[in-house]
């Protein structure tokens, strides 16, 4: 199809420097009206920057790009945005004592004879959102909203912009199966539309649904180009990671029948979900699977004190450890790797070292007594074990995302729990990342520690988990063994 | 070196605060002013006429203002002591005349010169203020008489417990004691002798009384804004309105019929004597340990040459 | 994703060998400014007069310390000025009044200051009243009750000693006042680095829901440093009535201001997570310098309140400057 269309944007020979570090290393890239590019690569390939040089926000150190025949170099993402470029960011930057509709038009409201032309705003975004198949009306405040309808908030933002171009970066890292097929149906139609679409995923899978060509990176060059969406996902890894990968999900061993973690008829003080009860054995992963919406994250943070509790309870080993709070809960072994790490799991502006000291108060100073050194080689002794990328002091956010999660499971991992709970511990991270968090859940299983995954990734649920509990709407739809668990019995109960 | 110094001045603190200073004659040179709150026109009156007759003789004057903070004025005495000033003109601050800074400079030998408040336990080597239970008998006297002898009075006072609150209120309540059929039917206290304080109070008051012939504010800025209050309320009867300290901004307002009387304290004559009693002292001569200056009841027929030169 | 690959290859310099965090900045402004009014006074570089400077921190160094704890937590605390007058009045009303023994008077109004500090910290927490309101109406709450004591008079005549523990230096140089503050720096400063319940301030501060999944009992710190600066503002208010050798309720007024600039000038932020007590000490000298100084110079005392304010601005705005750029 490429042929009978002409590239809207070209980039060539683009290279960027930070000094003498060379991180772009001459970079050619078409993008064709119509036309969905999918660029891959592990964290540090360079697409973010391939991203930031093509709006504006970072300038090449040398090379041309050209936008829709004439040559383009824009100084800001203000200039950018005219040209007529849209950027989806992956963190959501909506206002959240605004309206839907006033997050969409921000800085560009509709006005009539100088006042903001309220109805016409809200005409204009509902007309948006329902496009998007979204269910909500348009002057609803932001502030409650889910990640993912947040998302396709953000979503319907840049259309109203008449973009023709649009970057999207991991649009679908909050979105649940159901929410990603709408924004696909939207993707199909923009493409249909002839927008030329930049799509920056880690999810393979949804990549091969969604692209029309893919361009792998690897360590600032295009290392591969596919011309057709359809590859084999082990392709595509082995081209990402530039060896061949064995597997992509460790092998999990079976497990006996001693049961040694036990929820019964647990019911959510915030109505998010009703009596829910399952057993899980000794060293078995147990997943938790459902759409987004359905408790799940409320069921985990219930469990791990995170959230108040109305009724049922919770054992361990055959005590009753149902708990009042995080704290009480980590004393009881039960610790929660939370869902969004920026503002759950670590505090960004602190070091590492710190980050790691926060969880793990008791060991680091049992005389409530601490000093830097104690925290320091705590924190070094850790960080070695997660095979963390990075040194004690360095702050939190100087890292990328898959660091950040090593850091957050050293961080949780370092109490030496009996049961762990992680919740979308593989979001927006990296392929190699991620097959190392593999790795380290099947260290903790096989220690005989259970281990409780909550994942909006179906195949990472179905690829790890021994059983499956399946949530709908607040309840416990099912539980699944791993052999007749598979994405059809999944989305069977999850849609009950 | 200087440990010597202050620990000569801790012990000669510990052994008395009283004892009068050695009187070795000198020539001043060298005199520090620590005024109260130079927001208040009084003390700004105060502080500009000592700088200018300081300039006149010769002087080198350095002043701190503690705007209203007693703290402040300690910390700030202690740093005027520590440039070898030789005389101290002391305008306490705060509610309590504090005596710290009184026994910090009669430890170091240094003169002090107090206007307007006088600290308990610890007075100054002279002590300058107006006749202020004379000069409030005198103008509450005068607007006894203005009303006929009847009616009903409201009043403002200043800051509660300061001397001049005190002070006035007991010569005015002298005066009443002449005139049985002026009734006080109100009384508030402000907390910074400010006219918008002035202003809310003698509000509120007027709402509850609206018969009141008399409202008196103890301090011009109080008056002022009392005024605003009557002229806002727009009530059927004639209210004599009066002050006290003759403020230059309330000279004007009197002139231009703003209120109706105030008591002009001689704060430019207040400066001048401070820093002759300060010249006297440092070269061992005697001062009176008290020098009242009576006001003078201003009202708009003699209010003309003060407006020309504030006494 | 460069830095990560880079990494900060410095190792943990000297300065965070002392903890002073952001606050090398601000030291390097009280060096320069000591150093400019040794040379422009005659009198600034003295024994005496640095004494004397002590001397005048004492108040605002006790205040600061607890108020570098909220700041820390992310919290402000309006209330310290006016639980200062309400500890003094406390204090002067039992011994003086029902000619109760000092020290034990002085115990009772610490204990007042608690209970102050105690329903502030409630209010957050309990009926989550954003801190800025909780303490504004307690600011209002406490200076009120301090009027009412004494209807608003002041107390004087309290025993000589009472003073002198404000004037006598011992061993040349400590005032028991100076020497009170100097073990509450300490204390804070062993706190905030050496026990578990100080680094919990700073994971509080950073992100509050990252601490109470950490297991960090959020409430509880947030009432206890609430009470915490509530006794110190107490304290310092014991202090001050030491060094005036008497009590009045209008004492204290806006010394929330001089006390939050202080451990702002010293490299806190106000949004939590960073400070120190060893920047805060560096903040409250720099005020304690600036007054000095500026009456040293007999600079004129409206164009005092220009300067000290110009220095606040430039402090912080130099600090954001250089956490830009690093």
């Amino acid at each position: 199809m490429a042929e009978v269309k002409s590239p809207i944007l070209s980039l060539r020979q683009i290279k960027k420097s930070y000094g003498p570090l060379q991180i772009l290393h001459g970079i050619d890239l078409d993008i064709h009206e119509g036309e969905v590019v999918a660029l891959l690569g592990e964290n540090g390939a360079g697409k973010s920057t391939v991203s930031n040089i093509i709006c504006g926000t970072i300038r090449p150190s040398s090379g041309s790009m050209t936008w829709r025949g004439a040559e383009y170099a824009p100084a800001n993402p203000r200039e950018a945005i005219d040209s007529g470029l849209g950027l989806i960011h992956q963190e959501l930057r909506l206002l959240p004592h605004l309206t839907i509709a006033e997050n969409v038009f921000v800085g560009r409201w509709p006005k009539s004879r100088g006042q903001i032309d309220r109805k016409a705003m809200e005409r204009k975004a509902q007309e948006q959102l329902e496009r998007l198949g979204l269910d909500l009306p348009a002057n609803r405040k932001v502030e409650g909203l889910s990640t993912a309808n947040q998302q396709l908030v953000e979503i319907a933002k840049a259309l109203t912009l008449n973009a023709r171009l649009l970057i999207l970066d991991e649009p679908t890292a909050a979105l649940g199966d159901a929410e990603t097929e709408l924004l696909f149906k939207q993707i199909d139609r923009l493409r249909a539309d002839g927008v030329g679409i930049i799509y920056i995923s880690h999810r393979l899978e949804e990549i091969r649904r969604i692209a029309d060509r893919i361009v792998v990176m690897r360590d600032g060059a295009k290392v591969q180009e596919f011309d057709k969406g359809d590859v084999p996902v082990r392709t595509i890894v082995e081209s990402m990671v530039g060896r061949e990968l064995g597997r992509m999900f460790p092998h999990f061993p079976p497990v006996g029948d001693d049961v040694t973690f036990e929820v019964k008829d647990l019911t959510s003080a915030l109505d998010a979900f009703h009596d829910v009860s399952f057993k899980v054995h000794k060293g078995e992963v147990f997943g938790i699977a459902g759409l987004v919406g359905a408790g799940r994250t409320e069921l985990v943070r219930a469990i791990t004190g995170a959230d108040p509790i109305s009724a049922g309870s919770i054992y361990l080993d055959g005590k009753d450890v149902t708990p009042r709070s995080p704290g009480q809960s980590i004393r009881n072994g039960i610790v929660l790797v939370p869902e969004d790490r920026k503002l759950q799991g670590l505090v960004l502006e602190h070091s590492i070292s710190e980050n790691i000291g926060y969880a793990n108060m008791k060991a680091v100073a049992p005389k409530k007594w601490v000093s830097k050194k104690a925290i320091d080689s705590f924190a070094a002794a850790n960080i070695h074990r997660f095979g963390v990328k990075g040194q004690g002091h360095q702050n939190a956010d100087e890292m990328s995302g898959g660091n950040q999660q090593k850091v957050v499971l050293a961080k949780w991992l370092a109490t030496d729990p009996k049961v762990v709970v992680l919740d979308e511990p593989t979001r927006g991270i990296d392929v190699g990342a991620r097959s190392s968090i593999y790795d380290i859940i099947v260290e903790l299983s096989a220690k005989g520690i259970c281990v409780i995954v909550v994942s909006s990734d179906l195949e990472e649920v179905l690829g790890v988990s021994n059983r499956i509990l399946v949530m709908a709407e607040g309840r416990q739809a099912g539980i699944l063994d791993r052999a007749n668990a598979n994405d059809v019995s999944v989305m069977e109960l999850a849609t009950s | 070196m200087k440990l010597k110094h202050s620990l000569f001045a801790a012990a000669a603190i510990v052994a008395t605060a009283l004892t009068p200073v050695s009187s070795s004659a000198a020539e001043l040179q060298k005199l520090g002013l620590a005024v109260a709150n130079l927001q208040a026109n009084f003390f700004n009156q105060i502080k500009m006429s000592v700088e200018a007759y300081s300039k006149e003789k010769g002087l080198e004057l350095i002043i701190v203002d503690a705007k209203g903070d007693s703290a402040t004025q300690v910390s700030q005495v202690q740093d005027l002591l520590t440039q070898d000033i030789q005389a101290l003109i002391y305008v306490p601050a705060g509610a309590a005349a504090a005596a710290v800074p009184t026994r910090l400079a009669h430890a170091q030998g240094v003169p002090v010169i107090n206007i307007d408040r006088n600290p308990e336990g610890a007075p100054g080597d002279t002590f300058i203020a107006s006749d202020s239970v004379a000069s409030a008998k005198e103008i509450c006297n005068y607007a006894f008489e203005q009303v006929g002898g009847k009616g009903t009075m409201l009043i403002v006072h200043g800051q509660k417990g300061t001397t001049p609150e005190v002070d006035r209120t007991k010569g005015c309540m002298e005066a009443k004691e002449k005139f049985p059929d002026i009734t006080i039917a109100s009384e508030q206290y402000s907390q910074m002798w400010s006219q918008d304080e002035g202003f809310q109070i003698t509000q509120n008051m007027l709402q509850a009384h609206s018969d009141a012939t008399i409202v008196w504010g103890q301090a011009d800025a109080l008056a002022l804004g009392a005024a605003q209050a009557v002229k806002v309320a727009n009530l059927p009867q004639d209210i004599f309105v009066f002050g006290f300290d003759g403020d230059t901004a309330a000279l004007e307002a009197l002139r231009d019929g703003v209120f109706d009387a105030t008591s002009t304290q001689r704060t430019q004559y207040f400066g001048r004597l401070a820093v002759d009693s300060a010249i006297k002292l440092v070269a061992g001569e005697e001062v009176p340990k008290l020098q009242l200056l009576p006001a003078t009841l201003t009202t708009k027929d003699n209010v003309g040459p003060f407006i020309e030169n504030h006494p | 994703m460069i830095s990560v690959a880079r990494g900060r290859t410095s190792s943990p310099s000297v300065s965070s060998l002392f903890s002073l965090g952001g606050a090398t900045g601000p030291l390097i402004g009280l060096l320069l400014l000591c150093a400019f009014l040794s040379f422009a006074t005659d009198s600034f570089f003295t024994a005496r007069n640095l004494l004397n400077v002590l001397d005048q921190i004492t108040v605002l160094g006790i205040m600061a310390v607890g108020m570098t704890f909220v700041i820390l937590i992310g919290g402000i605390d309006l209330s310290v000025g006016s639980i200062l007058a309400l500890s003094m009045m406390v204090m002067g009303y039992l011994s003086n009044e029902l000619g109760m023994a000092l020290p034990l008077a002085i115990v009772i109004a610490l204990f007042a200051s608690a209970a102050a500090g105690a329903v502030t910290g409630l209010l957050i927490t309990e009926f989550s009243v954003p801190a800025f309101i909780s303490t504004l109406a307690m600011m209002s709450v406490a200076r009120g009750l301090a009027n009412m004591i004494t209807d608003g008079q002041q107390i004087v005549g309290f025993p000589g000693w009472f003073n002198l523990l404000a004037i006598i230096r011992h061993g040349g140089f400590l005032t028991v006042t100076v020497g009170l503050m100097l073990i509450v720096f300490a204390a804070g400063w062993i706190f905030l680095r050496n026990t578990t319940g100080g680094r919990c301030l700073y994971a509080i501060g950073g992100n509050q829901e990252v601490a109470r999944l950490a297991g960090i009992n959020v409430r509880l710190s947030t009432i206890l440093v609430y009470i915490t600066s509530a006794v110190l503002s107490g304290l310092a208010g014991i202090v001050l009535a030491a060094r005036l050798d008497s009590v009045q309720p209008s004492s204290g007024v806006s010394y929330e201001l001089d006390t939050i600039a202080a451990v702002v000038i010293g490299g806190a932020s106000l949004s939590g997570g960073t400070g120190g007590i060893a920047g805060t000490v560096i903040g409250v000298l720099v005020i304690g310098v600036l007054r000095n100084g500026l009456n040293l110079l007999g600079v004129s005392p409206f164009t005092q309140q220009v300067v000290i304010g110009v220095v606040i601005a430039l402090a912080v705005a130099a600090e954001v400057l250089k956490k830009k750029k690093g």
